[in-house]
């Protein structure tokens, strides 16, 4: 439920605008020059913020298409993001936009015609494949019913040939995608991780059963389908627990058709990782031992290594001849 | 345990804050420059500002200087305005707030139940009665906030005014005892606006350092070091999650930098890890 909304005051007219405030007939509406004002201004605490986020509806100005960091697309192909959404209607304990950003409440973008411009244009640059990762600052989906995201940013993506559309997710808000045909260079990248570790690290997500449920009906509608285990979070009864999940993510979906599987141990860059801290000092995550090392801090080498390794195994034998790209940054 | 967050009443006027002080039971622990009331437990204290925007970001300065500022503190500034519209004596909440003339705004933030209504708030330098449209008008909102976003959680931090003035009540009306009024009808919404803070800034809340207080008197700790001590005893008490790990474990400890050593093994020990 939003209870407070910001509308940049360029962009109150903004037929976007109008139908979201339609949605939250009950919200105080407060003015604001520049979203930024609110957002970026200092004294915030994300945690606190998180118990009641606002929204803030702005305009994307500047570069809104940027390259992703190294490690982050799949096999070396080349990647971008693009962000029509600042933070997410989730509490992922590890989730770095909480070290990013200094406050918890959500910004989108109405400006999406802008955004599809940018993609062309960057598309018109090249004939190979590139990669568009909508899910980098928030959660692909989550916020569908409000952003309604699918619905311009789908049938923009099928007519241009080069491009192809990540939405990474652990959202179950697939109805507009149901709705329609499935666009050939879309794929829906699922988020998984044993229900324990939703339980405790996961917060206010859908649990694993509602995830997979969502997963297997958008696959039989004929999508693209990708599996993120992404992060792995060390427990002590590590192999048990995930050696039993990915047994149950794998129940019931055609594995081999699927279009990708990466693996990425639970990592942050340190100022991030820093900052989460101060949050929730009492968070075991960041309490345990970690390495600090070329700038993240991560599992120790030893642990890391080997947790991914095994889990490839595992994975490879339940799904064997899906693509499996290793996660690093 | 956490600790309990200090809430800071700022009114202009002695008139606006008599009530307040009758109610909240606060009696006088500061004279000069600025007169500060508090109550007994020392968790709610109000000031006297004086009227202008300087003035109220003198005296939130001032008082942020009598103790260590705390991320869970919560400010609020109380006091009458005029609004063209508004009906004489309604409540309402600065939802952004600007120096009549200047390009700066802020924003407090509404983490909290209300059903108070919000408002835009311009400090002008002088009594106005040309209201502008879903304007309150007061003078002191903007300094206040100047201030208090400078050492307070920007969500902690509220401007809450009561209208005296409006278009077909003039200022010529308005006087003390009228003032003391508008502010006594009001005290049960200001008490459940303190209320709601105070629920939203337990999440804010720092914690007692005391085990690390005490290990500090026994060995030499650098202040790198010191830091590292209260945030690696934190550490171990959340792996901690059977709390069989007490301090009597570092008796044997020659130094500081050993007791820090054993905590770091005492982390390793505690934490997960991935078997060969
Ligand atoms: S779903 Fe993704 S973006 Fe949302 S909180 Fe979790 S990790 Fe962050």
């Amino acid at each position: 439920m939003i209870e407070t909304i910001y509308i940049e005051h360029a962009i109150r007219e903004h037929p976007r605008v109008a139908s979201i405030r339609a949605r939250f007939p009950n919200a105080r509406v407060i003015s604001c020059e520049h979203y930024g004002e609110v957002f970026n201004r200092g004294g915030q605490n994300f945690r606190l913020q998180k118990q009641r986020p606002a929204l803030l509806l702005a305009r994307k100005i500047g570069r809104r298409v940027l390259p992703v960091p190294d490690g982050y697309g799949l096999d070396g192909a080349e990647g971008y993001y693009f962000s029509h959404m600042l933070n997410c209607l989730y509490d992922c304990r590890y989730c770095f936009l909480q070290g990013m950003f200094r406050s918890a409440h959500y910004v989108l973008f109405v400006n999406y015609e802008d955004f599809l411009d940018d993609i062309s244009a960057q598309c018109a640059r090249s004939n190979e494949a590139q990669w568009f990762f909508s899910g980098y600052d928030c959660d692909s989906l989550a916020l569908e019913p409000v952003s309604r995201f699918t619905e311009t940013f789908i049938p923009a993506f099928a007519q241009i040939d080069n491009a192809w559309l990540e939405l990474r997710t652990k959202s179950t808000q697939i109805r507009s995608l149901l709705d329609c045909t499935p666009a050939p260079r879309v794929v829906c990248a699922f988020s998984l991780n044993p229900q324990t570790v939703i339980d405790r690290l996961e917060h206010r997500t859908p649990s694993l059963a509602a995830r997979l449920n969502a997963l297997r009906k958008l696959q039989r509608h004929g999508w693209h389908i990708a599996l993120r285990f992404d992060p792995l979070i060390l427990e002590d009864d590590f192999r048990t627990q995930y050696a039993t999940f990915f047994r149950t993510v794998f129940e019931g979906i055609e594995g081999a058709s699927l279009h990708s599987i990466t693996l990425g141990n639970f990592r942050l860059p340190r100022s991030h990782f820093q900052r989460m801290a101060n949050l929730y000092p009492d968070e075991r995550l960041f309490a345990q031992n970690l390495d600090d090392g070329d700038g993240q801090i991560a599992y120790p080498h030893a642990s890391a290594e080997g947790m991914l390794a095994w889990c490839e195994e595992q994975v490879t034998a339940l799904a064997d001849g899906v693509p499996i790209y290793i996660q690093s940054t | 345990m956490p600790t309990e967050s200090l809430i800071t009443l700022v009114c202009a006027l002695p008139s606006e804050a008599r009530p307040l002080l009758e109610h909240y039971r606060l009696a006088q622990v500061n004279e000069k420059p600025f007169r500060v009331f508090a109550n007994a437990e020392l968790s709610l204290r109000l000031v006297v500002s004086g009227i202008g925007v300087e003035a109220c970001a003198t005296a939130v300065g001032f008082c942020a200087g009598l103790q260590t500022n705390r991320p869970s503190d919560i400010w609020v500034n109380i006091g009458v305005a005029g609004h063209r519209d508004l009906d004489i004596g309604s409540v309402a909440l600065g939802a952004r707030i600007q120096r009549d003339g200047a390009s700066k705004n802020w924003y407090p933030g509404f983490l909290f139940d209300t059903h108070i209504p919000v408002s835009e708030v311009v400090s002008f330098n002088e009594p106005v009665q040309d209201y502008p449209a879903g304007t309150l008008c007061d003078m002191e909102a903007a300094g206040f906030m100047a201030a208090a976003s400078r050492v307070g959680n920007t969500d902690l931090i509220q401007v809450c005014k009561i209208v005296s003035d409006n278009a077909s009540n003039s200022l010529a009306n308005i006087n003390r005892e009228f003032v003391t009024r508008l502010v006594q009808q009001q005290i049960p919404a200001i008490e459940t606006l303190l209320s709601a803070l105070r629920g939203c800034s337990e999440a804010a809340a720092d914690f007692d350092d005391d085990t690390a207080r005490s290990i500090a008197s026994q060995w030499h700790f650098s202040q790198t070091q010191r830091l590292r001590l209260s945030r690696d005893l934190r550490r171990v008490a959340t792996l901690d999650s059977e709390q069989r790990w007490t301090p009597a474990a570092l008796d044997k400890c020659r130094s500081g930098r050993e007791v820090l050593s054993q905590l770091e093994n005492e982390i390793a020990r505690l934490s997960p890890q991935f078997a060969p």
